[in-house]
């Protein structure tokens, strides 16, 4: 069912707005269109928006800097003081921000000098010795092999001194050379892919200078976190309802944005539940000191109105699958009622197994338990288990074995056209209830004229198809004359379609029957699993005869093949039940398309 | 003989089905990707083509009934 709506128009001075927004926002009743009065100005947001939207993103900003979740059930009316501590906590967030980084840089260089210092220590080399010479040039840095460059340099001169470290793969070096042959020493080094290791830097430090600063900037960096730490505990709670109430404020001051306004008034159109319109007029009365004018309008064909499903609760359930495809129109059947009673029923034919259908019902039981916010698609899940058991019983099975003589019979071993014939006629049966309430959407919609034409003329092809059907089988009017008049009818229809949905009604003719013949899958996907656990079961008990070592063998292939074969079966059996409505039945009347409710105030 | 013609009219329904559901599966993934409300229309263009198996299992259902 489709909660009935009213169109609303409210009109009042601009001096009573605020509170009406206020209330309105509490109420979270109307929904807002922005179409209303044409020539009419669209209204401006309060002057509060800029600071309050400006406030709110950097209220934001320091809940992700903090780690701080935004949610929070409370709000309080912002005042300048939230306002000025928001500002005060994102300048305190600013600087402790600058601090991190001035003691991350620091810590950097302090290890990198620390590097260098301990370099120089393995090469026994004192800093303060690495100062200019006259006669002397050094280098201090990797080389790739220093023995080569050792046997190299003797060639040059014998004033030299090389200290190497071998480290790794590249071998770090220390070498003071005669000053008259630089030039050649650093072609010579550039060809030992030389990397200067910078190490004038550090010629003033000690290892425990360096070693204090690295301390100091750790030490920096840690009262840095400690301080934001302090911070993130005493926002904890002030933050997220400083968030909340600027977002519902910075709602309310732009909201005029989706009004009307003309000098001294403004214009709300809108639309609310009709049930609840009297208790909503009276409170907006209330609020305003009786200032503003209300008016109830039609509601024509051009307007989008919202839709709110309506539904008890155990079929509310069943609304998953519309909002997973499409809301119905305004004027539109809600077809959830529809999948209450049929998609249970079309699943349990499916996999229609006692021992599954029991299995499944308490496994759903307990996972809804576990997670209560999937509530809903877990109830839809333990209607169609226990529909399972049900067709279990018609089927007598149960985990595959046949336990009495069945109903309708499933087992692959015995006469299987009672099923063909059942499963086929679930589809007549289905589809025709389609047709039946697509008549009733049309007429609805577009009058009784083109709810025979566009949705009769099927009843009257199927007329047709019966009579041609008896005839063929020679019960009734059998011959020529039987063919005739089964013609003349099916004529009749698709002319009729062609009336009332054009050509794609003559089109859509031979989709009726492959839609039925569809049915056909009630019947496939249900013998595919019965198959499967014939095998299992036939497995398990030569298995279980031969005895020994391989009982153990048996019990597992047992359990595991049924798992397997219940986690395919409600996959199955779960999707194409799901098909069957969303092609086969929703085709012939559901066009949807509808908006969601979307009340002011909601989130 | 017949066993033989109702796998193939199995074999040969499925095969064109699956290369049906290809195409529109991964078409159906792309207009997810954009637009993610789009799930119950895409579920429902992807299983279109299983009408095709399912006439295939039809046929040969049919078939094995003439060994009878």
């Amino acid at each position: 069912m489709l909660k009935e709506m009213s169109k609303l128009r409210i009109i009042g001075p601009k001096s009573v707005l605020a509170p009406v927004l206020d209330r309105l926002y509490d109420m979270k009743i109307l929904h807002v269109v922005e179409k209303g009065v044409q020539g009419l100005e669209q209204g401006k947001p309060f002057a509060s928006a800029d600071q309050l939207s400006a406030a709110l993103v950097k209220a934001r900003a320091a809940a992700a800097q903090l780690g701080i979740p935004e949610a929070s059930a409370l709000s309080k009316k912002p005042n300048h003081r939230m306002l000025a501590e928001i500002d005060a906590l994102a300048e305190k967030l600013q600087i402790l921000d600058r601090r991190t980084k001035a003691a991350d840089e620091q810590a950097a260089s302090a290890s990198r000098q620390l590097e260098k210092l301990d370099a120089l220590h393995r090469l026994k080399i004192e800093p303060r010795q690495l100062r200019p010479y006259s006669s002397l040039e050094w280098f201090i840095g990797t080389v790739s092999n220093s023995a080569l460059l050792k046997e190299q340099l003797e060639k040059i001169t014998s004033r030299f001194l090389l200290h190497a470290e071998k480290d790794g793969r590249k071998d770090t070096i220390a070498l003071f050379a005669d000053r008259a042959h630089a030039m050649e020493i650093k072609a010579l080094l550039v060809k030992q892919d030389f990397a200067s290791l910078d190490a004038g830097e550090v010629a003033e430090l000690t290892l425990p200078d360096a070693k204090k600063a690295l301390t100091q900037a750790h030490a920096a960096k840690k009262s840095v976190a400690e301080e934001r730490e302090s911070l993130k505990k005493s926002y904890a709670f002030s933050l997220p309802v400083a968030i909340q109430s600027l977002h519902e404020e910075l709602a309310k001051a732009e909201a005029p944005l989706r009004f009307q306004e003309t000098e001294q008034l403004f214009l709300i159109h809108g639309f609310v539940p009709k049930a609840e319109l009297p208790s909503a007029m009276e409170a907006l009365k209330k609020a305003s000191k009786d200032r503003l004018h209300f008016e109830v309008l039609d509601i024509d064909h051009h307007d989008i109105v919202p839709v709110q499903l309506q539904n008890p609760k155990a079929v509310k359930s069943f609304e998953f699958f519309l909002n997973l495809y499409t809301l119905p129109k305004y004027r539109e059947i809600d077809p959830t009622w529809f999948l209450f009673i049929t998609f249970p029923i079309l699943y349990g034919f499916m996999l229609g197994d006692m021992g599954y259908g029991a299995v499944t019902l308490l496994l759903f039981f307990l996972l809804k338990k576990k997670m209560p916010q999937f509530s809903g698609f877990f109830n839809i899940l333990m209607f169609s288990s226990i529909a399972t058991m049900f067709f279990g019983a018609i089927f007598g099975e149960y985990f595959g074995f046949e336990l009495y003589h069945p109903l309708v019979n499933r087992n692959p071993e015995h006469d299987l056209n009672p099923l063909v014939i059942a499963a086929v006629f679930a589809g007549i049966v289905h589809i025709n209830a389609g047709l039946v309430t697509g008549f009733i959407n049309e007429m609805r919609s577009h009058g009784i004229k083109t709810a025979i034409f566009a949705k009769g003329g099927w009843f009257v092809l199927e007329a047709g198809v019966v009579v041609l059907g008896l005839s063929m089988a020679g019960i009734a009017l059998p011959g020529a004359a039987g063919k005739l008049a089964a013609m003349a009818i099916i004529l009749v229809a698709a002319v009729m379609l062609y009336k009332g949905e054009g050509i794609i009604g003559v089109v859509e003719i031979p989709a009726l029957f492959s839609n039925i013949l569809s049915y056909l899958r009630l019947m496939a996907i249900g013998l595919s699993s019965v198959g499967l656990a014939l095998v299992i079961n036939d497995l398990s008990s030569q298995l279980f005869a031969s005895g020994g070592a391989m009982i153990a063998v048996a019990i597992l292939i047992l359990a595991v093949g049924h798992v397997l074969n219940i986690a395919i079966g409600i996959m199955g059996s779960f999707l194409h039940a799901l098909r069957l409505h969303y092609v086969e039945l929703f085709s012939k009347f559901y066009k949807g398309g509808g908006i969601t409710f979307n009340p002011f105030g909601a989130k | 003989m017949i066993a033989f013609s109702a796998a193939l009219a199995i074999a040969g329904s499925a095969i064109a089905a699956a290369w049906a559901e290809k195409a529109i599966g991964s078409a159906a993934i792309g207009a997810m990707a954009e637009k993610e409300e789009l799930f119950g229309k895409g579920l429902i263009l992807t299983v279109i083509p299983e009408t095709i198996v399912i006439f295939g299992f039809a046929i040969a259902f049919f078939i094995l009934g003439l060994a009878k």
